[in-house]
């Protein structure tokens, strides 16, 4: 067996239990992503899985050998922390090379390891710099090339975006990937930010609340979400709830078709995107007032009263350039391609 | 910062109380100290106000120089012991639960409000040869019989350093208290194991917070000067005793003034070098 195996894992502090019953594998070259809100245990996992906390049951399994109680310092791991962690009193080739020094590589062969890798992170003669003379971006390399520079089995990222501004971020994320594909090296990263998530991962891992809600490439955790929680974290979705009854749903503010839908009580889930405005009521309509009209430019977002639970109007997005007939209090008549509909148990 | 001077002289007022505290309390009696120290000595607590060299001249000799070595030596010793000793304490102290640093705080702020007087019977009682340390090694049986371990210059140091460790953890512990702790972490997913973490990274980061504190405690432990007589023999004195003894016994004011002058001196001089040294290191 290759990769990281993540074996029913339990964390428990105190009485607060972290994490319950934790299983996932990450097959070698793969980067997964851990995505949930604060608290939901994904940095806990991480920890876990890099060895600066043990888990209070469960095991961890890399390549085959078991390596739950091996200390972090023997897992030659690569990890890249929240606060990047660069060590302030050494130059930045002294950081990258720290690894190597740590190991007894001689000097000039870490001399030239570490030019390879700032090169690698765009970077190049800036060894002799002191960590203070770096902009932000500039310290998120040097964090990543020390992180890379044993070719670790496993390449570890703790929110290190996060402290970056939102164009900045953007291009890191890409460039991280970029790294990560041309080295080939498995990787797992957290991070409660979604388009992060979707820009660097093979695998979404969505948790809250110290379990795992699903398990899938970014695409399909958007377009089949597996419970209401994954629906309304991954971007943004209406959910009404309502009845399915012989292939017809009914709920507040009207009815759609849903040929081949399970009769019961069921939520659905349709993304903003897919609904679409119906010139009048119809048998498969549903039907609100307008409460709120966004022009944002390359969309145009209409939120509409249908009744739904909560006071949760539905939001509409349609192309910026779409004419919009509507003024708030106006009627709206909504149609949906059932194709488009996900249907929450 | 306000850049711009008061427009009338009454807007000088508010530095007249401290400007005047600073010449009353610091200037007029340093001032009357140097002084003193070129005035002749007459014997008896007496002096004439003439201008003589020789209290200096007296100073220049082997055995004052080798009470100052003494002075140094102890002090550079105590400093050394309180930071080696001090430092990973305090580093373990931060990382420890609330309630326990609490309790060692309070643990060494009382050793502060302790009198000097008192460590220093309480040691030399703990290192005697009838109810000390040496009746235990031999109940152990690590020695055949019990012996003395004061005076001797082990002892000063022992004492000094329990008087100057307290102060050596105050001036860590807000510094050490501010360190991330993924810093140690990082060291440890590199491939560093927590001790080589603590003496690779944790130790060279604080280096200039370790050379301030070391120097903090060597001028303080200079001015020791009761410990020294109680726990050492007379050789173990440093220039402190020496000075108290002409000021207090020997009535010798003068004497006393220029001895002070000279401590002070050197040690101005020895701090200036450390602080040249250890800024010439960080660029590097």
């Amino acid at each position: 067996m290759s990769g990281l195996i993540v074996e029913n894992v339990d964390k428990f502090y105190g009485n607060v239990q972290a994490l319950s019953d934790i299983s996932l594998t990450v097959d070698n070259g793969q980067f997964v992503c851990l995505l949930g809100p604060s608290g939901c245990g994904k940095t806990s996992l991480l920890r876990i899985v890099a060895g600066l906390e043990d888990p209070s049951a469960g095991r961890i399994v890399l390549d085959g050998s078991d390596i739950t109680t091996t200390p972090a310092h023997k897992r030659d791991f690569g990890m890249v922390f929240q606060s990047l962690a660069l060590f302030p009193h050494l130059t930045v080739g002294d950081n990258i090379a720290y690894p190597l020094a740590i190991r007894g590589v001689p000097k000039d062969k870490r001399r030239a390891e570490v030019e390879r890798l700032l090169e690698l992170v765009h970077l190049p003669g800036k060894a002799d710099r002191a960590i203070t003379q770096l902009s932000g971006g500039q310290r998120q390399r040097v964090a990543i090339a020390r992180a890379l520079i044993m070719q670790p089995k496993l390449f570890l990222l703790d929110e290190p975006m996060s402290a970056l501004d939102a164009k900045l971020r953007e291009t890191m994320q890409v460039e991280v990937k970029r790294l990560q594909r041309s080295l080939g090296v498995t990787s797992l990263l957290v991070t409660h930010d979604q388009r992060e998530a979707m820009t660097t991962a093979d695998l979404v891992v969505v948790m809250s609340e110290g379990k795992i809600q699903q398990v899938a490439p970014p695409i399909e955790i958007y377009r089949n979400p597996a419970n209401a929680f994954v629906a309304d974290f991954i971007g943004i979705t209406n959910l009404i709830a309502g009845r399915i009854e012989g292939g017809r749903f009914e709920g507040p503010g009207g009815a759609l078709a849903l040929p081949g839908a399970k009769s019961g009580i069921a939520t659905l889930s349709i993304r903003p995107e897919d609904i679409a405005l119906a010139p009048q009521a119809g048998p498969d309509t549903l039907t609100g007032t307008v409460t709120f009209v966004r022009h944002l430019g390359a969309t145009t977002e209409i939120s509409v009263d249908t009744g739904n639970a909560d006071e949760k109007d539905l939001t509409v997005s349609l192309p910026g350039r779409t004419h919009c007939p509507f003024e708030v209090g106006d009627t709206a008549h909504l149609s949906v391609d059932p194709a488009s509909v996900v249907v929450l148990g | 910062m306000i850049q711009s001077r008061p427009r009338t002289p009454l807007g000088y007022l508010p530095i007249l109380l401290p400007a005047f505290a600073l010449i009353a309390f610091y200037i007029v009696p340093f001032g009357s100290m140097v002084g003193m120290s070129f005035f002749h000595n007459l014997g008896g607590g007496a002096y004439e106000q003439v201008f003589t060299l020789e209290n200096y001249a007296r100073l220049v000799s082997p055995f004052f120089l080798s009470v100052l070595g003494t002075s140094f030596e102890v002090a550079f010793l105590v400093a050394l012991f309180a930071i080696v000793i001090g430092f990973p304490f305090t580093y373990l102290l931060v990382n420890a639960r609330r309630g326990t640093q609490v309790f060692w705080l309070i643990v060494m702020l009382s050793v502060l409000s302790l009198s000097e007087a008192i460590i220093g019977f309480a040691w030399s009682t703990l290192l005697s040869r009838t109810a000390g340390i040496g009746v235990l090694f031999e109940a152990l049986g690590l020695t055949e019989k019990a012996q003395s371990y004061a005076p001797s210059l082990g002892a000063v140091l022992a004492g000094v350093t329990y008087i100057a460790m307290p102060y050596a953890v105050l001036l860590l512990y807000p510094i050490l208290s501010r360190i991330e702790p993924d810093i140690e972490q990082a060291s440890r997913t590199l491939g560093a194991s927590p001790l080589r973490a603590f003496f690779n990274v944790i130790v060279p980061m604080h280096r200039t917070p370790i050379v301030v504190s070391f120097v903090m405690i060597f001028v303080f432990t200079l001015g020791s000067y009761l410990l020294p007589q109680i726990l050492g023999r007379p050789t173990n004195w440093t220039l402190s005793v020496v000075i108290s003894d002409q000021a207090l016994l020997q009535s010798n004011m003068p004497f006393a003034a220029a001895l002070s002058i000279f401590l002070m001196t050197v040690t101005i001089l020895l701090v200036l070098l450390v602080t040249l040294i250890n800024r010439k290191g960080a660029k590097a």
